[in-house]
């Protein structure tokens, strides 16, 4: 199984859409720079009065306004942005391109008709999707909070507040900025599996297809109509709300939070994203094992 | 331990209401090189899926090395090397990857087979190099090394001179013959190109419809009704000499438009033809065996049937 997530690993590796993703990130970056230099400025205009409404942030903190935007807020903000639209494209290509590529140009034929086994060679693939979608996360996330230091400084303490659940924002508090490092990076690992749980869907779509955009692009649509219904029609989707794709997503809000993590939610999280690999891995499997090529 | 590598017994697949094996049966002796040919439309793809386990039988039995491939296609393809349709790599890897992903293999002796093999077949040079600067016959070439990784002693090529120019093509058989004779390798290889599979194979099996037209060693395939050409003076007297005197063993005799005997005998009998052509004052200035001798059997053996098939298909 290691060799065949070895190989796995090596195949997805020499692929040319790294350099695409590299790009959208540098891109992202420069993006997110520009827009919390000017968040910057005008959150310092707003220190001595209202702050996106919340006048008691700079009151009961003895810190310099400007510094509470400083590296680590920066990253925290821009991996909401990374987290909820860039990597989950990515993911989606690589879970889509997984089984759809290899049907489409005959490896998976080369492959199979050696008799080897095609359950191990499904879950090789998912480890192997998991294994590059954890580690960008943890890349990205490295980078990006390299990036906040270098261009805004460091504090030694870290506001808890500002990426809560929308609508449920948690009262403001001071941390460490050790434990608000252990939380941004709790986050990021939280992100890994969620961004995994939802490009199952596209793994899935893949050993149905021969292309890899119409796995990857059957996952994204299955991604927005969940978060539509999540965000705008949630007043009549109260029962199926749990188990939407986007509302695992969530739980790396919740992460932000800091010092009030919701355990619970996060546990229920995680309990949504088992079933989402069960289905996703063990279909593939199924499939596989029955389709002819 | 079965004398067969390969047996196929009575095995039939449908995809809907078209019948693509029909109860085919075969069986490929140890070290020999069997050709597979066939109309398009045959089952020739079909079979080689199946005897792959790419593809499931509805009803029959293929064994490789004696264990059914349908029930255990693993162990039964353990030491099997296949390349079904065009040979298909990781364009992006290098060739050293490709033969290890494809082939799963490890370790220092997998590794020293590896390199021998590249050797073998003249791709040493190439391992490093991306498949994708490759052309056609430098991926046939990796496509036998890959088949013959980690260490198979039964190979299976579809079509491995397609698309190659004569260059590649005369260095493909030359490889492939090489493989049986060298390495001890048993090969089975289907082609189109009747030309190639005479000159490599020693063993044949002719698919149609289906089902196996007619299959055994190449030279006892070419012994059916073989036709002999003979340049001689007086061609119409000739003819009525020989027939006279073989009787029922000559089955025809013509004269082509260029005055040349052409003698079909129902066993080989060149020497004894020219023999009695000369005793009788006929001086012979040629004599050989028509060419092109498999083109004629497999024609004979599966005339008219594809054409019928081939408008069913459609």
């Amino acid at each position: 199984m290691i060799l065949s997530i070895y190989h796995e690993i090596a195949k997805m590796a020499s692929q040319k859409k790294h350099y695409i993703m590299l790009l959208g990130f540098a891109f992202l970056m420069a993006l997110m720079v520009f827009v919390f230099w000017k968040f910057q400025d005008k959150f310092q205009e707003a220190a001595g009065g209202m702050v996106n409404g919340m006048p008691y942030l700079m009151k009961m903190t003895v810190l310099d306004p400007v510094k509470l935007c400083d590296g680590l807020m920066f990253a925290r903000f821009s991996c909401q942005i990374l987290f909820w639209v860039v990597m989950p494209i990515f993911a989606f290509m690589f879970a889509g391109e997984s089984i759809a590529c290899e049907q489409q140009d005959g490896t998976l034929r080369a492959y199979l008709s050696r008799g080897f086994s095609r359950t191990q060679f499904v879950i090789a693939k998912f480890i192997a999707v998991f294994a590059v979608i954890l580690f960008y996360s943890m890349v990205f996330a490295a980078l990006t909070l390299l990036i906040g230091i270098v261009f805004f400084g460091f504090s030694k303490m870290q506001i808890t507040l500002f990426m809560g659940v929308p609508g449920e924002f948690p009262s403001a508090g001071l941390v460490s900025a050790k434990k608000a490092i252990a939380s941004y990076f709790l986050a990021t690992l939280y992100s890994a599996f969620a961004l995994s749980a939802i490009s199952s869907v596209s793994f899935l779509i893949s050993v149905f297809v021969k292309r890899m955009t119409v796995a990857a692009t059957g996952g994204l649509v299955f991604f927005f109509v969940s978060f539509i219904m999540q965000v705008v029609f949630s007043q009549f989707t109260e029962e199926i709300r749990p188990f939407l794709i986007t509302r695992v997503m969530d739980g790396y809000s919740q992460m932000f939070t800091i010092d009030a993590v919701n355990w619970d939610s996060i546990i229920k999280s995680f309990a949504v994203m088992c079933i989402y690999w069960s289905v996703c891995v063990a279909t593939p499997v199924v499939v596989l094992n029955i389709k002819e090529y | 331990m079965s004398d067969y590598v390969l047996t196929v017994e009575n095995v039939v697949k449908s995809f809907g209401k078209f019948r693509a094996l029909d109860g085919a049966s075969l069986s490929i002796p140890k070290g020999c090189i069997f050709g597979i040919i066939g109309p398009n439309g045959a089952g020739k793809s079909t079979l080689l899926r199946i005897v792959t386990s790419l593809a499931h039988p509805d009803s029959g039995r293929v064994t490789v090395n004696g264990i059914n491939v349908e029930a255990y296609p693993r162990k039964a393809l353990k030491g099997t090397g296949a390349i079904v349709d065009s040979p298909a790599f990781y364009p992006d890897l290098s060739a050293r990857l490709n033969l290890d992903i494809l082939s799963r293999g490890t370790g220092r002796k997998y590794r020293a087979r590896r390199d021998e093999l590249a050797e073998y077949t003249g791709i040493a040079g190439w391992l490093n190099h991306r498949v994708r600067e490759f052309s056609l016959g430098m991926k046939q070439r990796l496509a036998i090394t890959l088949a013959l990784l980690p260490d198979s002693e039964f190979v299976i090529l579809d079509e491995p001179t397609n698309g190659l120019d004569p260059n590649g093509i005369v260095d493909i058989r030359n490889l492939i013959r090489n493989l049986g004779a060298e390495l001890g390798t048993t090969v089975l290889v289907t082609s189109h190109m009747l030309g190639e599979i005479e000159k490599i194979c020693s063993n044949i099996a002719i698919l149609n419809h289906g089902r196996i037209a007619a299959q055994g060693p190449m030279e006892e395939i070419l012994r059916r009704s073989p036709v002999t050409l003979i340049c001689t003076t007086e061609p119409d007297r000739a003819e009525t000499l020989l027939k006279e005197t073989f009787g029922p063993r000559i089955l025809s005799v013509s004269t082509k438009e260029d005055g040349v005997l052409r003698v079909e005998t129902a066993s080989e009998c060149a020497a004894e033809l020219n023999e009695t052509l000369v005793k009788n004052g006929f001086p012979v200035s040629m004599l050989e065996n028509e060419p092109d001798r498999l083109e004629r059997i497999f024609l004979e053996l599966t005339r008219g049937e594809s054409t019928v098939r081939n408008e069913v298909r459609s």
